[in-house]
């Protein structure tokens, strides 16, 4: 009996609609995975620019008029200035990284989605499904309590990193230096990590994402 | 949609956003003439100052840096000479020759600047010049002594603009030369590193300055 065969006779628990699901939830994240690095290595320069910014204003704050004497005696108004101009090319570098969370945001969204279509179909079918069969794993493909597993973790791992950078740029704080970004090592990650662990798991499911169920 | 019956029975869309603006508006380029000629002419030439002006800008940014790179150096050394001699041995701190150099050069550029900034204050005059001319005219064949020129601007609005724009340069200026004359004798990093933002960013020369010129130019047709 062909795997086909033998798939089909199985529609009737649930496990084709099951793997369907599965290989469509893969094939998406591993879509995601590839944006996600994009997204970050796009916002690399601004994060650098900001960075600048910010050791810029830093070192204007923290510099007294009798430091400055030479300039503040003729132009009393120019740390003012100065602060104000860097505040807003802060402010601007700042909406684009809201910008670039906001496609991380919706890149966890689609992650998350495809992990919740999977798990209510499981649970929609488990009493159906027996142990054996959601736990073997076949020559072409992962078992499906691994996939489910690793969907989940997979998950779990980029709704940590969204909210970490989400969190450190809410506490951003221009005069406070340890608010700052060039001291935050979430920010300074490019997320290769996330990258390698899922194509770790996807050279497992190489045949099973090529496979026409 | 509504429609306007005329009298000779032709028919016609109402466009609600329809506007026939100054005549001036619609004349071209190549035919204006006297104090349109003059305005035009010199928006462009204000856009062109503003330009050579941010391309100093840059040079002096990257030679200003150069300063900074050579005397946080320096700066570095300094300190270690001072340690050095706690210690016993003596390491001479001295300024490199490059630095003179590198002064020279922000002095010049500074020097070009300044330049400009006369430039502009002479287009000020033009500016100011020209609503003399026009109120001198009202006065004697009873017009209007402030009329639109081009879309909505009057020449007076010209003039207020150029002048706004000229007192943040003239700001800018003094605030360069100051920095180009005391670059050199800066002690510590996060003064230099002021000198170098400050030098960078132009705080003077805010959006509202950016602004004006580009209305200027919409204005007149340039854009």
């Amino acid at each position: 009996m062909s795997s086909r065969q033998s798939l089909q006779l199985a529609n009737d628990n649930g496990e084709h609609k099951l793997l369907l699901q599965l290989q469509k939830s893969f094939k998406i994240v591993q879509q995601c995975v590839t944006v996600w690095c994009v997204v970050l290595t796009e916002s690399r320069p601004h994060l650098v620019t900001l960075n600048n910014l910010t050791e810029q204003f830093t070192s204007c704050y923290s510099t007294s008029n009798i430091q400055l004497a030479a300039i503040t005696s003729q132009l009393p108004d120019v740390k003012d200035k100065l602060q104000q101009k860097l505040q807003e090319g802060v402010d601007a570098k700042l909406d684009v990284m809201q910008e670039k969370l906001s496609v991380l945001h919706g890149l966890c969204e689609k992650i998350s989605k495809q992990c919740k279509y999977s798990t209510d179909l499981y649970t929609k079918n488990h009493v159906k499904l027996n142990l054996v069969m959601v736990t073997t794993a076949t020559a072409t493909r992962p078992s499906i309590a691994d996939m489910l597993e690793w969907l989940q973790d997979t998950e779990q791992l980029f709704l940590q990193r969204y909210w970490a950078r989400t969190y450190i740029l809410d506490q951003f704080r221009l005069e406070d230096k340890s608010t700052h970004l060039s001291d935050n090592a979430i920010w300074s990650y490019d997320d290769k990590d996330i990258q390698k662990q899922f194509q770790e798991k996807l050279s497992y499911l190489s045949f099973f994402l090529e496979e026409k169920l | 949609m509504q429609k306007t019956t005329f009298t000779d029975g032709s028919e016609e869309r109402f466009s609600p956003v329809k506007t026939n603006g100054s005549p001036v508006s619609f004349q071209r380029t190549s035919s204006l003439t006297g104090s349109h000629r003059k305005v035009k002419d010199t928006a462009a030439d204000l856009h062109n100052l503003c330009q050579k002006w941010l391309k100093f800008n840059t040079e002096g940014t990257a030679s200003i840096n150069e300063i900074a790179n050579v005397k946080l150096q320096a700066i570095f050394k300094e300190e270690e000479s001072q340690r050095s001699e706690e210690e016993g041995t003596l390491i001479k701190a001295e300024m490199p020759e490059v630095l003179e150099d590198h002064c020279n050069k922000v002095l010049h550029i500074v020097d070009k600047m300044r330049k400009l900034v006369d430039k502009m204050e002479a287009m000020a005059e033009i500016f100011r010049g020209v609503a003399d001319l026009v109120r001198h005219k009202a006065q004697c064949s009873s017009t209007d002594c402030n009329p639109i020129l081009f879309q909505t601007w009057k020449v007076k609005d010209f003039e207020e603009a150029t002048l706004e724009m000229l007192e943040s340069y003239r700001r800018e200026i003094k605030l360069k030369e100051l920095l180009s004359k005391n670059i050199c004798h800066v002690k510590d990093r996060d003064c230099m590193m002021f000198y170098t933002a400050a030098w960078l960013h132009q705080p003077y020369i805010d959006s509202s300055c950016i602004l004006l010129l580009e209305s200027m130019l919409t204005e007149t047709g340039h854009r």
